[in-house]
């Protein structure tokens, strides 16, 4: 069975496949396997149906492989050679009036001249006259300017410049002197390529070849046929004599490149060839050509680097991506910098220009130059794998497959972004303090009408707290009892009212309201009770009643406990009760308006104006003065509101607790009130003035003592929370 | 109750009382004090029925439905009509109804105050820990100046003049902010009075 050898990964393919089946390299040359010489044939019968569909670049190569095989078995074969584009020296103009025959363009490389072979005559002149040219290129060296200023934009300026005027000369004196091919190279080259790589023959032949015209393009596709069918006839056509012409007309427009310009900056086109190639490439054209040299085995050499090479149309997207790359800032950081590449070394050049003796330092072109300077101001390009660059495993030698040994180097770790909360202790300490201010109070179980529990150590204060009050008391009490820091000037509000009781006559009743709870009763039972004794002592009849249901109860047991100490007087005959009178202030009201009509019975429930004390007594006007017992402010206020404008001139004395006291007094500042015992301090006082001690002094002592326990603990607890901190305190 | 009769009968009665205060004649004098006893007794008997609904509308109601802890509707219920029948029967001018009040109900709530003595002391101790700031400050100093004035400690001023017109001026002032309280207080009821004599405010009207 015939088949076909793939000549890059040597698998059996078709005899009829135009590519390999697993790396799609060209299948065309290589020989049928089994049937030699039947390929031929067949390519042959079928290469009018099928030359309208291959591309014209593979029909330039069959047109080759046509004229190969009409040349001598016994022809040397030649080295590859692959040439650098530095290399190119300047050559002599084609004369214009005797155009030679179409070049396929990139078919660079020595080329050698078949032995016994006669040349045509218009290459024999064409000669002669390349001759003169080359010694006058030889001898010709662009000046050199040394510049100091390290800016290369200036330099590449000023080198312009100069340059420009000798171009102009020699395009006056040689018109036209570009050849199509590099024209068309020019217009079709990509902007830049990355820094440092090296670009080998065969990457330049694959370049020209796709500024080859195309399809559509205007070169028609008979005159290459022509110009291949006047080859196939004349054998004695050789045109490696007319690529040579053009190698060194393009030497020529290229000038070489100073060597201080390049330790400045100016870094060559560093192009790096193999060592293998290197010695092909000592073949310059300044030698002579041999005919043993004349060997077109660098055609099939040719063949396969062009089958290596990547698609045209991969590689037509490289240029692309390379423009609409965002160039970085001329002077910034780069990754990678062009100006520290290292100028290729004195060996590799004398290595590579080994046979010239004088080979000079070449000068960029214009075009190479301007892209070099793209080059140099386009960001560095990390270094990608070459696609079909696989050579093991199943994959091997099938284009743009992924080498999986170079994958990690290709993708790096992503970074990990934690999602935790970065705080400073400070915040902390911040958060903590808010937490335990919320867990103290838990709004939800306020809402929900829980009872909130306190804290074990708050309980412990407050036992504490309770047992240093209640020890302070009975210590004063039973250690010391009734000593006291008694007031020397007494308050004027508690003369006035001792003054006012001592003034009383025994004829009228005084009219005294207990409109205190039970819970104040003890501090009012001790602020009154002066006050109650110096009444009874002055003989005055009392008549009593009250707002508060227990007031009238309470009354009455105060009254019994004064009796104790004033023997003298007779509750029973010398006092009357009317016990409670309900409506509050608006019973106050009624009682100003009408005093009998309010108060109509006893706590009795007898006839309360048939009691003889009672009987002169028709108003509020008619009793001798009017007491107020009172722990609260409001009730106090009551009687100054609505009872007081009704007296009719007779005092109204008020008798209230410490804490009401502030809120009463400004009625005895107006004159409402004609005299106030407030608090404990002022029983003490009216006692003091009564000469009567009573409970209000021997109790005075364990009040103040109280006093100052209070306030030593209000002090500490206000000095440890303003001098510790919050956290500190919270441990503690 | 929402009916004009009801804000009439308001204003009205208001207007009586009101003009009873201000005019001297004897027919609005008498009709002014009638309505003042019928509110007195009003408030009695509201104070009574207060009580029925204590006792009979609450705690025989739980026991009823068999709360939990009806123990104290128990005991609310039995010594209130303990103290009532003994009231009746023996008026409550009587030692034994005094003694009630005397030896019970002056202990207990003279037991609360002095709980309350104490929590407020423990709560002073802690004045600064939850109010520090301005006005926390000032709270603080003021509490112990004048718990230093009024406790009697310096009795001794009235030696030194200087020391005595100090402590003397620093008792006039609670007085001081005393009295702009009271007036506060009595522009504030004067107005509520105009209000519910107009009819902007009903709170009978519920």
């Amino acid at each position: 069975m015939s088949e076909k050898i793939c000549p890059v990964c040597n698998r059996s393919n078709l005899p009829n496949a135009a590519r390999c089946w697993y790396c799609q390299s060209l299948l065309d040359d290589e020989p049928v396997v089994g049937e030699p010489g039947a390929g031929d044939q067949e390519d042959q019968a079928a290469a009018p149906e099928v030359e309208k569909e291959i591309p014209d670049w593979l029909a330039r190569i069959r047109a080759r492989k046509a004229i190969e095989t009409m040349e001598p078995s016994d022809s040397k074969p030649e080295p590859p050679v692959e040439r650098k584009v530095a290399e190119i020296k300047p050559a002599a103009p084609t004369p214009s009036d005797k155009p030679a025959p179409s070049v396929p363009s990139g078919k660079t490389g020595s080329i050698s001249r078949r032995p016994g072979v006669e040349l045509p005559a218009w290459i024999t002149e064409l000669e002669k006259e390349v001759k003169p040219a080359e010694e006058e290129a030889e001898s010709f060296t662009p000046p050199v300017e040394k510049v100091e200023d390290s800016d290369w934009m200036q330099k590449l300026s000023a080198w312009q410049k100069e340059d420009e005027p000798e171009e102009g000369a020699a395009e006056k004196a040689q018109p036209d002197t570009t050849p199509e091919w590099l024209a068309e190279f020019l217009s079709n080259e990509p902007p830049s390529k990355p820094e440092g790589t090296s670009i080998t023959a065969e990457e330049f032949n694959a370049k020209v070849q796709t500024t080859e015209p195309k399809a559509g393009d205007t070169e028609p596709l008979g005159q290459l046929d022509e110009a291949e069918e006047a080859m196939r006839q004349d054998e004695t056509y050789d045109f490696s004599v007319e690529a040579e012409l053009e190698l060194k007309k393009a030497e020529e427009e290229i000038p070489p490149l100073d060597e201080s310009e390049l330790e400045a900056g100016f870094t060559p086109l560093s192009v790096e060839l193999p060592s293998e190639s290197a010695a092909p490439s000592t073949k310059t054209p300044q030698e002579p050509v041999e005919e043993d040299d004349l060997d077109l085995t660098w055609l099939e050499e040719f063949k396969q680097s062009a089958a290596k090479e990547p698609p045209p149309a991969e590689e037509e997207k490289q240029p692309e991506e390379e423009s609409t790359r965002p160039l970085a800032p001329f002077l910034g950081v780069q990754e990678h910098d062009w100006s520290t590449q290292p100028v290729v070394p004195e060996e590799k050049a004398g290595e590579t220009g080994a046979g010239e003796g004088e080979a000079s330092q070449p000068e960029l072109p214009i075009w190479m130059q301007q892209l070099r300077q793209i080059e140099s101001s386009a960001p560095a390009e990390p270094v990608k794998p070459e696609e079909s660059s696989v050579t093991e495993g199943p994959l091997a030698g099938i284009q743009g497959a992924l080498q999986t040994s170079e994958l990690p180097d290709l993708y790096t770790k992503p970074p990990i972004y934690t999602n935790k909360i970065q705080v400073t202790e400070r915040q902390s300490i911040r958060a903590d303090l808010l937490s335990n201010i919320v867990q103290e109070i838990p709004p939800d179980a306020v809402a929900a009408g829980e009872k909130p529990v306190a804290a074990p150590r708050s309980r412990l204060m407050r036992i504490l707290v309770g047992l240093l009050i209640l020890a302070v008391v009975f210590m004063v009490l039973v250690a010391a009892p009734g000593t006291s820091l008694l007031p020397v000037l007494y308050p004027p509000e508690t003369a006035n009212a001792y003054q006012l009781v001592n003034n009383l006559g025994s004829d009228k009743p005084v009219l005294v309201a207990a409109d205190f709870d039970a819970g104040l009763s003890g501090e009012i039972g001790f602020t009154s009770q002066a006050l109650i004794e110096h009444l009874m002592l002055r003989n005055v009849p009392l008549a009593f009643l009250s707002t508060n249901p227990a007031g009238s109860a309470l009354m009455s047991g105060m009254l019994t406990s004064a009796q104790v100490k004033v023997t003298s007087f007779d509750l029973s005959t010398r006092t009357v009760q009317f016990g409670y009178l309900a409506g509050g202030s608006v019973a106050l009201q009624t009682l100003a308006s009408d005093v009998r009509t309010a108060l109509p019975y006893t706590a009795e429930l007898m006839p309360a104006w048939d009691n003889a004390l009672l009987q002169n007594v028709s108003s509020l006007s008619d009793f001798g003065a009017l007491v107020v017992l009172t722990d609260d402010a409001d009730t106090g206020r009551y009687w100054v509101e609505q009872v007081q404008p009704a007296l009719g001139g007779i005092p109204l004395i008020m008798v209230t607790s410490a804490q009401s006291a502030p809120m009463l007094l400004p009625y005895y500042e107006s004159g409402q009130v004609n005299g106030v015992v407030a608090g404990m301090s002022g029983g003490s006082a009216y006692e003091q003035i009564l000469n009567l001690p009573g409970q209000s002094t021997f109790y005075f002592g364990a009040y103040q003592s109280l006093l100052l326990v209070v306030m030593m603990l209000i002090l500490i607890g206000g000095v440890i929370a303003l001098v510790l901190p919050g956290g500190i305190r919270r441990k503690a | 109750m929402k009916s004009p009769v009801a804000a009439f009968v308001a204003f009205f009665i208001g207007a009586i009382v009101l003009a009873g205060y201000f005019i001297p004649a004897s027919p609005l004098q008498s009709i002014r004090s009638s309505i003042l006893d019928w509110t007195v007794v009003l408030a009695g008997v509201a104070g009574l029925v207060a009580i029925l609904n204590l006792v009979f509308g609450v705690h025989i109601k739980r026991i009823r439905e068999k709360a939990p802890r009806t123990g104290f509707s128990w005991a609310v219920i039995i010594t209130f009509f303990i103290v009532f029948i003994a009231g009746v029967i023996f008026g409550p001018t009587h030692p034994s109804i005094q003694k009630v009040v005397t030896y019970v109900q002056f202990p207990v709530e003279a037991s609360l105050m002095a709980m309350l003595a104490i929590t407020l002391a423990y709560a002073s101790l802690r004045l600064l820990q939850r109010q520090r700031n301005w006005m926390g400050i000032v709270f603080f100093v003021s509490t112990l100046f004048f718990l230093v004035v009024n406790s009697g400690v310096f009795s001794f001023s009235s030696d030194v003049p200087l020391l005595r017109t100090l402590v003397s001026a620093a008792h006039q002032l609670p007085v001081g902010g005393a009295r702009g309280i009271l007036l506060g207080i009595a522009l504030g009821s004067l107005a509520t009075g105009v209000r519910i004599l107009i009819g902007a405010d009903r709170p009978y009207n519920n």
